[in-house]
């Protein structure tokens, strides 16, 4: 996702994608050519595919700015492409039909109003910057046949054209890093062997590791998109000032009624009030991050049957590989209930807290549910853990 | 249907195909006189920004470089908002110059320089202040002029959506402003602290901390966040004692890493500043001579009194939404304040954005300006970008603490296995040669992959040398690229190094 915004930004901005592409040292006759491809563009950030609807001028046709130069289908709108400065349409690559091409991909090819299309050069198919995962149906071939070697990585977006002689079609437009020349090396690797999972398609340490079989196959992706949720500005859990929460009963727990299957996940909440992490106008998520650390630091030993691995581990008397689960919390607006939670009390208990136990947001607005799901097999634990957090947040400013 | 107009081709007149040597400034007209079709009938703006600090600037200036007719509103009297004016320019001229004045003072003699006779000159130092401000505030009335930004010199307050009217400051007639798009830049204030009023003489927010007459000879600071710290580092480098009350068990705020708080208490408590952390203060009292301040400690609610000259209240800011009429249009704030807004900034009117310290994100200028960007385009081409995951954060005592990223404890909350690399500045040769030894450099990296997920330094120069880190991060390096790649010698960035080879592998040096 993260990686498809980046690439629609670099698309929305051909004059600068040209730069870069100039300081890559594709091709440094690049720079001065008189045409300029006309990439199927992104029309919205999350867009990543599109058909063309229609072409509103033919190929030679001259334009100016405001023109409506195609039409652009989506699986959400329809949506017309104006230029935004004179020109004239030099090519067009890819023809209107039902076909479903790749944000990214060379549609046509735009020449300045004062061009001779006549002479023009039509520059090469410029390099890709779309993500890999993105499996293309394939644009139309500029010329030469494309020269997929392996079958089983996805299909190239978009080859180099044959015309730039002195570079064979590459998978992965970029040069290793620093870290990466040792392990392509040992490992008999090419960089075009590798599937990035960095910003904008990068292969990055982990893509290498992964397909050499040394770490999980999909470690590297998952962290990727862990780490795409940090590159948003956190617009979760707002709550509007005068919002007054209505008390309204909804479809609330059947579940605590049934007995469910001791692995089968469910969820544990409880109301916890943020009164006083406001009041020290700390940044809220730190605050939870750390009490959530906090709680998961020394709690009882979950039910969870051990795998196979970790009883053959007791057995040998090795070191325990058996890692207690962590968990993580969401909070969420809170909605009264009216069963009183009792998880508070079991805390205290244990901690000898005589302190009110309740809840001491007397504000209600301050008030957030707490969640967090478990095999019902831990439940206990899992509100061991909620209690853990709830005296962190409520009581005890150590730990925020 | 929704239409979208594309404005962007590949024709479009940014690029610099025809002329290879085209200055930025070339560009700009070019690109200007290409939008006039949508620039609309005179008299309406296409862009009204509220608000000249790091945020509305930048966003103005942005606006008007694409094409759009865009006019900035300020009440200050001078562009540049909290920053330029009485945050991050004055706060660091204050404390270069305290800390070269300290230098001198108890220093350099080691260094085999001898300086008699060494005094203090306050007004001089806040001179020089001064100076500073006025030169780069004054730059951004340049820099609006030179792109065609029109100044309004006023107190903004929207009285629809695609109305501003403006009561200038010199008291003449208010004005309307009809325009296509707002955006919203007006920044934060400091939160005061209940029961103590702020007078800016005894009782400081750090606008009068930045400003006082003569050194005070005891100050408490209530905070020990940056602001509270780098303005308490200020004059107890100038000779004042100074005590910073935090009701945390660390100083820095949880943005900071725990082993770089520790270290920072450390090295400034080394430095003369006292510390009560895990401390609340429970009322104060300004009304005899200094200030009185009762406090108690959170951990056995023990209390005691603080007496001083001034208290510093740096508990934090808050949005500044005074007079900006919210309520004409209905946006709403949550319950600290902030303007509520989505991904791309708008509020629920789509043609109103908001940006900087008045909406969600860290308060930092470069984040502001960042979104004051990324504003501009979307208004412009429909699409923008900012990488929350890569924005650096900087303390500049001495020395400075930078970092980039998750701290430690947030990858541990994630459930991420990860790897910790430290290297400390006393095992590195130029640091050693500088007699600047305190500090180290810290490395997370997730565990499988080695990606650097976060990078903490305290040490000479960190502000400068996080940049490396960023980049790092935006590039999605594994500490194993940092490690392999030179690093001149004989430099601090070499500790930066060492860190990431004791991350993935080891440290030639430690
Ligand atoms: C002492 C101190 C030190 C700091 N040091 C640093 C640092 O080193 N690095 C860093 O990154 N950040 C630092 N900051 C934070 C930084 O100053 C802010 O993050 C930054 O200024 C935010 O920019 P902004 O544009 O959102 O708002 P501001 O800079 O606050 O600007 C808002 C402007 O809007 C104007 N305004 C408000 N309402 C209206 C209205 N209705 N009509 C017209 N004008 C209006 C205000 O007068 C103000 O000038 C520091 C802050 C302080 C207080």
């Amino acid at each position: 996702m993260s990686s498809a915004l980046r690439s629609s930004k670099r698309l929305l901005r051909p004059g600068y994608s040209w730069r870069a592409v100039a300081a890559r040292g594709i091709s440094s006759t690049t720079r001065d050519l008189k045409a300029h491809n006309f990439n199927m563009p992104a029309l919205s950030p999350t867009m990543t595919e599109g058909t063309i609807a229609s072409w509103r001028i033919n190929e030679g046709d001259k334009f100016a700015a405001g023109d409506v130069i195609l039409e652009v289908e989506t699986d959400k709108a329809q949506m017309d492409v104006e230029a935004q400065d004179d020109g004239i349409l030099a090519k067009i690559f890819v023809q209107a039909s039902k076909d479903i091409v790749q944000v990214g991909t060379r549609i046509g090819v735009l020449a300045d109003i004062e061009d001779d299309i006549s002479t023009l050069e039509i520059p090469p198919e410029s390099p890709s910057i779309i993500p890999q995962e993105s499996s293309s149906s394939s644009p139309p071939p500029p010329s030469p046949p494309k020269q997929e070697s392996k079958p089983s990585p996805p299909p190239e977006p978009t080859p180099e054209p044959s015309n730039v002689d002195h570079h064979k079609p590459r998978k992965n437009p970029f040069i290793p890093t620093p870290g990466l020349i040792h392990l392509l090396h040992t490992n008999g690797l090419r960089m075009s062997d590798v599937n990035g999972t960095g910003p904008q398609g990068r292969v990055l340490k982990g893509d290498i590791l992964a397909h050499i079989g040394q770490i999980d196959k999909n470690k590297p992706k998952s962290l990727a998109n862990d780490i795409a949720k940090l590159a948003k500005l956190d617009l979760s859990n707002i709550t509007p000032k005068k919002a007054s929460p209505p008390p309204k009963k909804e479809e609330k727990e059947t579940k605590k009624e049934k007995k469910p299957n001791p692995l089968e996940a469910i969820e544990i909440s409880i109301p916890i009030s943020l009164a006083k992490i406001d009041a020290t106008q700390r940044p809220l998520e730190a605050s939870i991050a750390r009490a959530v650390e906090f709680a998961n630091s020394a709690l009882p030993p979950s039910k969870i049957p051990a795998t196979p691995a970790e009883l053959f581990d007791e057995i040998l008397g090795l070191p325990s590989s058996r890692r207690e689960p962590k968990y993580s919390v969401r909070a969420s607006e809170y909605k009264p209930v009216p069963a009183a939670p009792v998880v508070a009390d079991l805390f205290d208990e244990i901690i000898g807290i005589t302190k009110p136990k309740s809840t001491i947001g007397q504000d209600p607005s301050a008030l957030r549910e707490f969640k967090v799901k478990v095999p019902a097999i831990d439940r206990d634990r899992a509100e061991f853990f909620l209690a853990k957090v709830k005296h962190s947040l409520e009581q005890d400013e150590r730990a925020v | 249907m929704l239409k979208t107009i594309q404005r962007q081709t590949a024709s479009s007149v940014l690029r610099p195909l025809r002329s290879r040597f085209a200055s930025p400034s070339t560009f700009c007209i070019a690109d200007r006189q290409s939008w006039r079709s949508y620039s609309s009938e005179s008299g309406e703006h296409d862009v009204v920004v509220i608000g000249g600090g790091p945020g509305g600037y930048v966003a103005a200036i942005k606006a008007a470089q694409l094409g759009l007719k865009t006019a900035c509103v300020e009440k200050r009297g001078a562009l540049g908002g909290t920053c330029l004016n009485v945050g991050c320019i004055p706060s660091k001229s204050l404390l270069n110059n305290s800390h070269i004045y300290h230098q001198i003072k108890h220093d350099i003699k080691q260094r085999g320089i001898e300086v008699d006779n060494v005094r203090l000159n306050l007004e001089q130092m806040m001179a020089a202040k001064d100076k500073s401000v006025k030169s780069l505030t004054g730059g951004i009335e340049i820099l609006f002029k030179q792109n065609g930004v029109d100044y309004v010199k006023g107190t903004g307050t929207i009285t629809g959506e695609n109305e501003v009217k403006v009561k200038p400051i010199d008291g003449g007639e208010e004005v309307s402003l009809k325009t296509k798009n707002i955006i919203i830049a007006t920044g934060s204030e400091a939160t005061p602290f209940p029961g103590l009023e702020i007078d800016e003489k005894k009782v400081l927010t750090s606008t009068g901390a930045i400003a006082l007459t003569e050194v005070p000879k005891k100050m408490i600071v209530i905070g020990g966040g940056i602001i509270g710290l780098e303005m308490g580092s200020v004059w107890s480098r100038l000779g004042t004692e100074v005590t910073v009350v935090e009701f945390l068990d660390a100083i820095g705020g949880p943005g900071m890493d725990a082993d770089i708080a520790k270290t920072a208490q450390r090295i400034l408590g080394r430095q003369g500043i006292k510390f009560k952390t895990s401390h609340k203060v429970l009322s104060g009292d300004a009304s005899g001579e200094g200030v009185k301040l009762e406090i108690e400690s959170v951990k056995n609610q023990k209390q005691e009194t603080l007496e001083a000259d001034v208290v510093l209240v740096a508990i934090g800011r808050r949005p500044y939404t005074k007079d900006l009429g919210l309520e004409n249009v209905g946006i709403e704030t949550d319950e600290r304040g902030r303007i509520i807004i989505d991904q791309e900034y708008r509020t629920k009117h789509e043609n109103i954005r908001v940006i900087g310290d008045v909406t969600f994100g860290a308060m930092l200028a470069h984040k502001a300006e960042e979104e004051g960007i990324a504003a501009a385009e979307f208004i412009k081409k429909g699409y923008g970008h900012v990488n929350y995951g890569a924005i650096p954060s900087v303390m500049y005592t001495h020395p400075e603490a930078a970092w980039v990223g998750q701290t430690e404890q947030e990858v541990k909350a994630s459930g991420k296995e990860y790897v910790v690399g430290t290297f400390p500045f006393l095992a590195n040769s130029r640091a050693k040669t500088n007699l600047e030894t305190d500090g180290m450099v810290k490395f997370i990296a997730e565990k499988e992959t080695d990606r650097v997920l976060g990078i903490h330094i305290i040490g000479p120069n960190a502000g400068e040398m996080i940049a490396e880190g960023v980049l790092a991060i935006e590039y999605g390096a594994s500490s194993e690229d940092i490690a392999r790649t030179s690093h001149a010698h004989p430099t601090l960035s070499e500790a930066f190094k060492e860190a990431a080879m004791a991350t993935y592998d080891k440290a030639i040096h430690a």
